[in-house]
């Protein structure tokens, strides 16, 4: 059976049960709107609104979701022993987010975020720490496009507090 | 290097009507716009829990290392770290001649030293 999302753009995407099911906040709509995968005529007769993603998002949304469909769902441990949270991106993961330039990342991680799917999430979480780790203050600035908004103070402050970490 | 911004606005009438003064302060004004707009900075768009979620997945280094700007530097001192244990030992003073360039104020974790200020954060984070 076939459930339609409608993205903000009002693009109509029409996935599989299974894909919908995927994304935690769909799983929550469809149940409120009394939408099962035995009942045909309650999917055909709806569709899921998703203000909060655009086509172009959706469609690489919906592209990962079919690589993982029938993933098994597996435990992640939330940190290891050096004391931060882990995160294991597979081969196939990292070849399909090197597609996507920095902005659509982040536009990504945004509509995993809203539509609740963890694996996706966390893989763009550890994507773009990938990206800032062992990387220089000024480095990351760059990278990432910030407007350095700290005062001469505040710089200094925090330039004598990272000086032991910066060699 | 003031004019670099000339490719992206669209030439109007008015402006070309403008000294050459007016057009510079016009550009200049237009640089400050696109630096204060939000979008131009797609990672500190996204809401603060999902930044402090990235940083969680960096050691402690990299953490403090990416306070580039008051957004960051709010957000990390708010996004928790996670730690199993942490040791804090006393270190022979002689230690700290042979490491003049560093500040006195280390911990060892690990072989890892780690500032003061580290552990300050670590601590009221944690």
């Amino acid at each position: 059976p076939n459930v339609k999302l409608v993205t903000s753009d009002n693009e109509e995407f029409v996935v599989d049960f299974r894909i919908a099911k995927m994304s935690v906040t769909v799983s929550r709509l469809m149940e409120a709107m009394n939408m099962s995968e035995t009942d045909d005529a309650s999917l055909l007769s709806n569709s899921i609104p998703l203000p909060n993603v655009t086509k172009a998002v959706m469609a690489r949304v919906i592209e990962w979701c079919e690589k993982h469909k029938n993933d098994e769902p597996k435990e992640e441990k939330e940190n290891d022993k050096r004391g931060r949270t882990t995160h294991v991106v597979s081969d196939w993961d990292k070849e399909f987010l090197k597609n996507d330039e920095f902005g659509r990342l982040c536009q990504l991680m945004g509509a995993a975020n809203y539509l609740e799917i963890k694996g996706l999430f966390n893989d763009i979480s550890q994507t773009i720490a990938n990206m800032i780790h062992g990387k220089k203050s000024d480095e990351i600035a760059e990278m990432f496009n910030i407007h350095c908004d700290l005062t001469e103070a505040e710089k200094k402050e925090i330039r004598k507090k990272t000086a032991w970490c910066e060699d | 290097q003031k004019m670099s911004h000339v490719s992206e606005i669209d030439v109007t009438e008015q402006m070309r009507q403008m000294t050459l003064n007016r057009l510079v302060d016009y550009f200049e004004a237009h640089k400050r716009d696109n630096i204060n707009t939000k979008d131009n900075c797609l990672f500190l768009a996204l809401p603060n829990k999902l930044i402090g979620r990235v940083l969680s997945y960096l050691p402690p280094k990299d953490r403090l290392r990416a306070r580039v700007s008051k957004k960051l530097n709010a957000i990390e001192a708010e996004s928790k770290y996670y730690v199993k244990e942490l040791t804090i030992a006393e270190v022979h003073s002689d230690y700290w001649h042979m490491q003049s360039r560093c500040f006195p104020d280390f911990f060892f974790s690990e072989h890892n030293p780690y500032s003061f200020d580290c552990i300050r954060r670590i601590c009221t984070s944690a």
